[in-house]
């Protein structure tokens, strides 16, 4: 299926969007931690920069750089990520994603907001893979 | 309190407009024989239920369960806000509703491409 | 209790994810190794599983708390003596089903056989998370990873009707979904609270209003639809029929979960003083379970395609374990766990074998049995034994579990129940004794190519059989950690 997109507009548009929805994307993850946003959030709002970015560029550029490979091994390295946190809690002395007995050098809140960062980032690389893995495999054409 | 009194109806009408969806939705699924369109009715349900949810959490007058010092209705010393948590249910299940549309639409681009129909009656012949 | 035990109720749950999540990587970088990644995963899961249900055995059931927050905030594991029992035999199972099949399925090819696995290793975590979680919402969310899972897996093969059995399990199966959140949410609003044992607490003042017996009554219609009890095992037959080999054994224990979950809403969250006497739920449980048995069977004799037939019987079956919940006493409940266990085991075998027929000779019909006993003895052999054991007959699991039921039902004073029992073991010999009559004593015109099934299928199908067996001399084993659970259920669900 061919995509390639030569409208004016929407290129323009996409050139300005893309970099602020990515820099927007990346506060919500950041922030996360003690107001609203969180990496599901994020990682929706920078996968839809790049959805934008690979409609008005050429799908199947973007098709043959990330492949179906690389963005599932993208989503399951984002959980690895996450199950790695919850057990390190475990492995500290504490239960299950229980993140006060971290030795880390800071206060319990500080750990607390560390802690959760890295979480929210897995997410946030979980839920892009997944997602745009999602929006390829409807509007890609290939299987 | 009456079911037929007036106040009970209008008070409670996030409920009425959640159920009316939720029916509205499984009339959809049932007797629509497009496959999308009965998952459209199922998207449909969805949406009621998320309304309900939040309509629970919220608290007359409360603010967003964000922490902050200065804004807000009080009742005594306490800063009145709306519930957090059905909220954070719902970004869950919606996450969950997510995932099930992208793999019925999967599912839905697949049969078209194998038998040139969505038509629910036709389809169920080949089972 | 001593340092690691402890955290076994996670780890039961997370070995699966974190192996789901490992393995595509690996998967994609080494032909034909993720199968085992999923052996040792679901190896070590067994190992965690059994250690746990000796540390319950020993020490009595036990919370775990999340991030070591406790409930009414945080999100708490419960693993108690139902949970452990189903806990085994979930990982026992799932591992028996996975050594059965190869690393790569032929019908699926290389890459779809990973996503299999993925697949599949995630719908078994998440089943875990449902035995274990003390919490309604949790429970909900693992019930939706689960049904993602199965309806990717029913679709796996690619083909028009794999496709559209998903499809329609897809349809059914999220419309209960949908039920069972909004049965969460008027519970919720009932007791503020989503931790099962503090709503059990804070239920009986309001136990009469509409809004909790309307949440009672969507949940179990949302979970019904998981479990295909009855009116609503209509996914069932052509999800088993048209999906990939093992499939139907990882949706027999799905079904098994789909039952815990309802002992968790009707005997924890209710509690029994609640669910027997404000709501004659229990009559009513029977009385689905008693429907479900007659009219499932009579639809299984008219199906001469055995896997939708296999599919019809287990609709039967859960009836039969729904029945046995609906007496609620001790012997009931006891009877109804002990039949969720003999039924996985023996209807797991008739799978895999079904699956060994359909690959060696080609057989999915009742009429092309015909003299297969001498072509595939062994297996044949096998699958006689699960047979009987579905039946009900002496010397096998299922003899025991329905002997147990049926004088539960005898000793709570409805015989009519019992008699139900009785007539359904000779329906189910009607369709079974077909298979088995034109296997043995038939000539066959089965062409002399047929050949016995390869050792590395036979050693997993001999396992399960000589499980069912096993479980027909040694009940009491389970029994000891059964007879607690039942016990516990009964005695107020904390």
């Amino acid at each position: 299926m061919e995509l390639m997109n030569d409208d004016l507009i929407v290129r323009t548009i996409t050139r300005l969007m893309v970099p602020f929805l990515l820099l927007f994307g990346s506060y919500v993850l950041l922030h996360g931690h003690f107001g609203a946003g969180g990496g599901f959030q994020a990682g929706i709002i920078i996968t839809s920069a790049i959805i934008f970015a690979a409609i008005a560029g050429n799908l199947q550029e973007v098709h043959s750089i990330l492949t179906y490979r690389k963005l599932f091994v993208f989503g399951a390295l984002g959980s690895i990520g996450i199950v790695i946190l919850g057990i390190l809690g475990i492995v500290t002395g504490g239960n299950f994603f229980q993140y006060s007995p971290l030795p880390l050098p800071f206060d319990t809140a500080t750990i607390h907001a560390i802690a959760i960062t890295c979480v929210e980032i897995g997410i946030g690389i979980a839920v892009m893979g997944m997602m745009f893995l999602i929006f390829l495999a409807i509007a890609g054409g290939t299987e | 309190m009456s079911i037929l009194d007036s106040g009970f109806i209008l008070g409670h009408y996030n409920y009425w407009v959640a159920i009316i969806l939720i029916m509205i939705g499984l009339y959809t699924m049932m007797a629509k024989r497009n496959l999308i369109k009965k998952f459209i009715g199922l998207n449909i349900i969805e949406t009621a239920i998320f309304l309900f949810y939040i309509s629970l959490g919220d608290v007359t007058g409360g603010i967003a369960p964000i922490f902050q010092k200065e804004s807000g209705e009080t009742v005594g010393n306490t800063i009145l806000y709306a519930n957090p948590l059905p909220s954070a249910m719902m970004l869950t299940a919606i996450v969950v509703a997510l995932c099930m549309t992208a793999l019925a639409l999967s599912f839905a681009v697949l049969i078209y491409r194998q038998y040139g129909t969505l038509d629910a009656r036709k389809l169920m012949e080949e089972l | 209790m001593n340092g690691m035990f402890v955290h076994l109720p996670i780890l039961i749950i997370m070995i699966p994810f974190a192996a789901a999540f490992i393995g595509p990587p690996i998967g994609f970088l080494f032909r034909g190794c993720i199968r085992r990644i999923v052996l040792i995963a679901l190896s070590l899961n067994l190992i965690c599983s059994i250690l746990l249900a000796l540390q319950v055995l020993s020490s009595g059931p036990f919370d775990y708390y999340l991030s070591g927050v406790a409930p009414p905030l945080g999100i708490a594991l419960y693993a108690d003596y139902l949970g452990a029992v189903i806990s085994v035999l979930i990982s026992g199972i799932a591992l028996v089903a996975v050594s059965y099949s190869a690393g790569i399925i032929p019908e699926l090819g290389e890459r779809r056989t990973i996503f299999f696995y993925v697949l599949l290793l995630l719908a078994i975590g998440a089943m875990q998370g449902i035995v274990f979680t003390a919490d309604i919402f949790t429970l909900f969310v693992l019930f939706e990873i689960q049904a993602i899972s199965l309806y990717g897996l029913v679709a796996m093969r690619g083909d028009g009707k794999g496709l559209l059995a998903g499809y329609k399990y897809l349809l059914i199966g999220s419309a209960g979904s949908a039920m069972i959140l909004i049965g969460i949410g008027f519970l919720y609003i009932s007791t503020g609270t989503l931790n099962m044992h503090l709503m059990a607490e804070l239920l009986p003042p309001v136990s009469g209003s509409y809004t909790v017996l309307a949440g009672l009554a969507l949940l179990i219609a949302g979970l019904s639809t998981k479990i295909g009890l009855f009116p609503l095992h209509i996914w069932m037959p052509e999800a088993y029929a048209y999906g990939p080999s093992i499939f139907p054994v990882i949706s027999t224990i799905a079904l098994k979960v789909g039952v815990v979950a309802i002992i968790r809403v009707v005997y924890t969250i209710f509690g029994p003083s609640l669910a027997i006497q404000t709501i004659p739920l229990e009559s009513t449980l029977a009385l689905l379970g008693a429907v479900a048995i007659i009219i499932c069977s009579i639809l299984a004799i008219r199906q001469m395609d055995i896997r939708k037939m296999f599919a019809y019987s287990s609709g039967a079956n859960i009836g039969c374990i729904m029945l046995g919940l609906g007496i609620a006493t001790v012997p009931g409940i006891e009877g109804a766990i002990l039949h969720m266990i003999t039924h996985a085991t023996a209807k797991a075998g008739l799978f895999l074998c079904a699956d060994a027929f359909l690959i060696q000779a080609g057989i999915r019909y009742v009429h092309e049995f015909k003299g297969l006993s001498k072509a595939m003895p062994y297996t044949m052999a096998a699958f006689s034994i699960a047979a009987i054991s579905m039946v009900g007959l002496p010397l096998t699991g299922g003899f025991m579990s329905k002997i147990t039921i049926a004088s539960a039902a005898i000793a709570d004073g409805i015989t009519y129940y019992a008699a139900i029992l009785l007539f359904w073991t000779l329906l189910s010999a009607v369709y079974f004794y077909r298979i088995l009559k034109n296997a043995y004593f038939q000539e066959g015109t089965l062409s002399s190519t047929i050949r016995e099934a390869p050792v590395r299928v036979l050693i997993p199908i001999f396992i399960i059989s000589i499980a069912t067996i096993l479980l027909g001399f040694f009940v009491e084993s389970p029994m000891a950690l059964i007879r607690p659970a039942a016990e516990l259920l009964l005695g107020g669900g904390i």
